[in-house]
């Protein structure tokens, strides 16, 4: 026993060693750019456009935050934004779960054509302008409703819940079926809390997606004051730091008004990244509970 | 002959039993039907606009209001040197992309799950994963910053170490191009990445390593031979699905880091629509990419689905 | 496990359809006395705060109240979607692509002298060049035209652009020539290698996207041409011509490519962002670059902040050849089919004009682009506006201007320039003791040195325009042949120009030059130039 332990000893401490410090170098890496757009949204603007602020800002101001935060109506998108990233992964999980646990039923006569109305969504795109008189048919424009309900349940969702609900033993599905529960409680009771780590993945995508997306507010919801997302705030600001529209800039520079409208585009685009990205940001770690090995497959072994 | 009488009197006796099945398994039916009605009212409905592809599309028309042009766009599109150039630079960067982010993210998974301090391990997870909440414009920003031939971090390095005696012009030489994108990409996601492997590592069974343990296998062995494997099911699904997006290499970052110096190798697909389409007001154009792009995508798939092992297809 | 979730699952629901109420009362509730309307700005800029001042006093005074909708994305997109749907804000930042799909109501047909006089007067002179080509006016022009004298002393338009110092340092010379120009930024850069030390960057192009021009444009410039875009306009025919093909094009970038040779231009210049062309330009080393002021404002504010006023820069009219006559700064120009329209959704067009007759009296104008008296700016003796240096300074605050101004909204309303009938400018910039007021010592002293009173005595004196002017204005239209063809001249040059300029040897640049000339033949600049023309045959007919 113990020769055969001697190297797998000397092997464990090289790996340790090799990969603390991969991880260390990965820390580096992936940490700079986020100190970096911290240290610049702290630096005042003008000082910024000198270049050169890495990790701690030069001349130190809140007034980045301060002009964001003047734009009013920040909470209400906040709100906003909160509840459709919500709603969103909450009912996007149950459902798509639901038509992930129909698809993983081998003897259920419609699997292969609900497969392939999923899957071919994936690649194709119908384009925006079509997609917008749909919504506009159906009356769904400046609704919250529309935040939700066109991405109820996506293929690729779909397809990941699915390959996961695969892998759980059928002998599970055979027992109960024998014991007479029917395809709903079979799915509630016993595949939806056996699928925890996939769920929880599932969840986080359709947060982080439902968090992220702005589009939605600017087609559809842009002239509904209250119903606008943080996102889409932040990304009217960011367009400001980003088109200044040639012709009006110069006539306005000509009546000695400041033409450049927000002066101070790279650290008001920090001080926006760092607003729109920290709410979701804290997510994640909540979530890293369900990525406990071990507490699926092996938790049921009986 | 005979086989068709055969057919058809198997399609009577499946119809009588299909009416059967259906009922028995009506619960089924109840849990994914009205999504799938649900899923066909907003993808499939929409799919009347690529009638604009034939087109000289007008917003301010309905549908069939609209002046004809038959193939005139595709035409235009295809006989544009610039088009072809552009799917060639697609399909390069999608490639690299693809390759680059399964091996990162998937490495990095083996790794991760290796730290055995979980609190070490859940904070370098998260802030890897960090990236991907930057937009492309800050990215594209650091990466200018980074590799600039002025007092540019990389080249500082280079230089210092005695491997360049002077800056290399990274964002004006067409060779690097694809593989500063390739990083970027890397640098943004892989954390994101790994989110659904770790997920999937998880729920591998822990005895398997109990027993290879009792064998005497090291760590090194057990990723190699438990963890590994019981990824692949995730890696294959993923593999199949992207491999249909080959023809998506995005845009951003491509069009932030392009220049006139290198645009034969940085323009893809959807810069071009951008351009021609997006910004002329040219919605016709943009269609005819758009249901190219989907064509070769689906063909894509359904070949990859072929191939694929049975337990591993899409469809 | 499944309790917890079922609750989740219930809150969920519940909130959908708290959701789904919240949004049924999103509609627009108009208490009684005040009328309120949709805008949308298809620009963004700074966006006014809740308490915003002026918005409060249109409430109380003018009893009208705004829904704005500013742009968060791609106007294109922005605008397709609004034209597909048929539905549009009740005032809508004008565009061409909306007047051709019916959406906006012809204003010529509403505005009267009685009803609205101020409008009418307003739009009496300047009527012909703010029609649309059906002869209806559709767009109110938010620029260009002037009431009084043009007193203008900053100048935000194109030109060659030199740091101070080099001129101070040359001994205040009056540059004619390309030649004299970079005849210039050599000398100085080889007396001064660096630059607060860091190397001296002699010559800076930028190429960025929607700012291409600053490498294109020059050669029209150096011809003796005013800002026509890409064409020169024949002044005794006018007849449209590119000239990115021609021999003062070629000649221009092959002086560039010299100065790259002698390690002039910048390396980076081709690959940079515009944001590191801005830090480049701040960081006070570029000796040199032709550009719009209005462009790299920014960088240059920095440099005043930072107490380096002799890195600032004068702007310099060069050409070609000697005998030509420099047309740099152009007369003012209606900014025509930019502004708001009223659209055909608006159920109350006739409020709608009343409001903006209100706002073009002279007292709101005042009020609008001077603010408060005794708040924002003071009256002197003799009755002349002016401002203390406080108040110079609140005008640059971010957070100022959100609560005082509303710049966005105000930049797309018709309004006063020039003068107020009691001799005050339209705006600070236009009254001319504010406006050297508000210059550095620095300037003042570097003004007297030169013998000159202002930015623009460094220009060409005022021309008159041509009439068809300017060029750069005519309208493509989305999706024909004359838009690709121009979208493709533009690709064109980003991605050769800079290639020549690069280019190790004379052989080279020949045969890239001959490439890049043989891409444009291949290219329906016909469809280009023939819009062009008949909309200049069409201008000159029309116009006045």
């Amino acid at each position: 026993m113990k020769k055969r332990k001697k190297p797998t000893d000397i092997e464990n401490i090289i790996f340790t060693t090799v990969n603390t410090i991969f991880m260390i170098c990965l820390l580096v890496v992936t940490l700079y750019p986020i100190l970096n757009t911290l240290a610049v949204s702290f630096n005042d603007g003008i000082d910024t456009v000198r270049g050169g602020i890495y990790l701690k800002p030069r001349v130190f101001t809140w007034a980045n935050y301060k002009s964001i935060f003047s734009k009013g109506n920040m909470l209400t998108a906040f709100f906003i934004s909160a509840s459709r990233t919500v709603i969103a992964a909450v009912l996007n999980v149950v459902f798509t779960a639901m038509v992930a646990y129909t698809l993983t039923r081998k003897d259920y006569i419609f699997r292969k054509f609900i497969t392939i109305v999923y899957v071919l969504t994936m690649y194709f795109n119908a384009g925006m302008i079509p997609t917008y008189m749909l919504i506009k048919d159906l009356h769904l424009l400046n609704t919250f409703t529309v935040y939700i309900l066109p991405g109820l349940v996506s293929a690729f969702d779909l397809i990941v819940i699915r390959t996961f609900m695969r892998t759980i033993p059928e002998s599970l599905v055979e027992s109960a079926q024998i014991d007479g529960a029917g395809d709903v409680r079979i799915f509630w009771s016993i595949m939806f809390p056996l699928s925890a780590p996939v769920l929880a993945t599932i969840a986080l995508f359709c947060a982080v997606g439902a968090w992220n997306s702005w589009f939605d507010t600017f087609l559809y919801n842009g002239s509904s004051k209250n119903l606008t997302t943080l996102q889409y705030e932040m990304m009217k600001l960011l367009s400001a730091t980003m088109n200044q529209s040639g012709t009006n800039a110069a006539s306005m520079a000509a009546r000695g008004e400041n033409a450049t409208g927000l002066q101070t585009p790279v650290s008001t685009r920090a001080a926006i990244t760092i607003v729109a990205s920290v709410p979701i940001l804290c997510v994640y770690p909540f979530l890293q509970k369900y990525f406990v090995q071990g507490m699926t497959i092996g938790g049921v072994k009986e | 002959m005979k086989t068709r009488v055969k057919k058809t009197t198997d399609a009577a006796r499946t119809k009588r039993g299909l009416l059967k099945r259906m009922s028995l398994q009506k619960q089924l039916i109840i849990m994914s039907m009205p999504f799938v009605i649900h899923r066909i009212i907003f993808s499939y409905i929409p799919l009347k606009g690529w009638l604009m592809a034939f087109q000289n599309y007008k917003p301010a028309y309905g549908w069939l209001d609209q002046e004809w042009v038959g193939l005139k766009w595709f035409k235009q599109l295809f006989s544009d040197a610039v088009f072809i150039t552009d799917i060639r630079n697609t399909l390069a960067m999608s490639f690299i992309n693809l390759t680059l982010g399964f091996v990162t993210a998937i490495i990095l998974a083996l790794l991760l799950n290796e730290i055995r301090n979980i609190y070490a391990k859940r904070f370098i997870q998260t802030v890897s994963y960090m990236p991907h909440f930057l937009s492309w414009v800050i990215v594209a920003g650091l990466v200018q910053n980074m590799l600039s031939t002025d007092s540019g971090i990389v080249n500082d390095i280079l230089m210092k170490c005695g491997i360049a005696d002077r800056p290399i012009p990274f964002l004006s030489d067409t060779k690097y191009f694809w593989g500063i994108v390739g990083a970027s990409n890397v640098w943004k996601e892989v954390g994101w990445n790994t989110i659904i492997y770790l997920a999937a590592i998880s729920s591998i069974d822990p005895s398997l390593y109990e027993a290879a343990s009792m064998d005497g296998a090291g760590r090194y062995n057990k990723m190699l031979h438990i963890t590994l494997p019981g990824i692949k099911t995730t890696f294959m699904m993923l593999l199949i699905m992207n491999i249909g997006h080959l023809l998506e290499a995005g845009f951003e970052i491509q069009y932030l880091l392009g220049n006139g110096l290198v645009s034969e190798v940085s323009e893809t697909i959807d810069i071009y629509v951008l351009k021609y389409g997006i910004q002329l007001g040219n919605y016709s154009l943009g269609t005819v990419a758009g249901i190219f792009k989907s064509i070769v995508s689906i063909t894509l798939v359904f070949i990859a689905n072929r191939f694929a092992g049975n337990e591993n297809k899409l469809i | 496990m499944k309790k917890t979730l079922t609750r989740v699952v219930a809150a969920a629901a519940s909130l959908f359809v708290l959701g789904g109420t919240l949004s049924g009362c999103g509609g627009d509730k108009t208490d009684a006395g005040t009328r309120k309307y949709s805008v949308f700005i298809g620009d963004s800029t700074e966006e006014p705060s809740v308490d915003n001042k002026i918005l409060a006093r249109m409430k109380d005074e003018l009893g009208c109240e705004f829904d704005f909708e500013y742009l968060a994305g791609n106007l294109d997109e922005k605008l397709g979607v609004m034209i597909a749907g048929g539905e549009y804000p009740d005032l809508v930042m004008g565009d061409t692509r909306l007047i051709q799909a019916g959406a906006l109501i012809p204003l010529d047909e509403y505005i009267n002298e009685t009803d609205y006089p101020n409008l009418y007067k307003h739009l009496e002179p300047i009527k012909k060049r703010a029609a649309y080509d059906d002869g209806h006016i559709y767009i109110l022009p938010n620029y260009g035209r002037y009431y009084g004298e043009k007193r203008d002393g900053g100048y935000y338009g194109p030109a060659f652009w030199i740091q101070k110092r080099v001129l101070v340092d040359a001994g205040y010379p009056e540059i004619k020539t390309l030649d004299e120009y970079f005849k210039l930024i050599e000398d100085y850069v080889a007396k001064n290698p660096t630059t607060d030390g860091m190397p001296t960057i002699g010559y800076e192009i930028l190429t960025s996207p929607g700012r291409e021009y600053v490498m294109t444009s020059p050669a029209g410039y150096l011809s003796g041409s005013p800002n026509d875009g890409a064409v020169i306009v024949d002044q005794k025919t006018y007849k449209a011509s590119i000239y990115a093909d021609s021999p003062n094009a070629k000649k221009y970038i092959s002086m560039v490519r010299d100065m790259n040779e002698k390690g002039l231009v910048d390396p980076e210049t081709f690959t940079q962002s515009l944001d590191q062309y801005l830090a480049k330009i701040s960081s006070g080393r570029v000796v040199a670059l032709f550009d719009q002021r209005w462009n790299f404002q920014t960088a240059e504010t920095t440099l005043h902040t930072m107490g380096h006023d002799e890195y600032q820069y004068a702007p310099v009219v060069p050409v070609l050849d000697e005998g030509t006559e420099p047309w740099y700064r152009d007369d003012s120009v209606v900014n025509a089919q930019n502004g708001f329209g009223i659209s055909t959704s608006c159920k109350d067009p006739e409020g709608l004009l009343k409001f903006l007759d209100s706002i073009m009296s002279e007292e709101w104008q005042k009020y609008l682009q001077w603010g408060e008296e005794g708040v924002d700016y003071m009256v002197d003796d003799n009755g002349m506006f002016y401002r203390t240096q406080e108040q110079r300074d609140e005008q640059d605050s971010p957070e100022w201007k959100a609560a005082n101004k509303i710049n966005a909204f105000y930049g797309l309303l018709p309004k006063i320039e020039g003068e107020y009938s009691d001799g005050n400018g339209s705006s600070a910039g236009y009254q001319p003791d504010e406006y050297f007021a508000g210059l550095s010592e620095y300037d003042q002293k570097f003004f007297t040195s030169y013998g000159k009173k202002a930015w623009i005595d460094f220009l060409n004196p005022r021309r008159e325009n041509p009439p068809y002017y300017p060029a750069w204005q005519i309208d493509l239209v989305d999706g024909s042949d004359a838009a690709f063809a121009n979208q493709k001249l533009t690709d064109l040059a980003v991605t050769y120009v800079p290639q020549m300029i690069m280019s190790a040897t004379d052989k080279d640049f020949e045969s890239l030059w001959k490439k890049y000339t043989d891409e444009i033949k291949n290219t329906n600049v016909k469809a280009y130039l023939d819009r062009i023309n008949e909309q200049i045959e069409w201008r000159i007919e029309n116009w006045d």
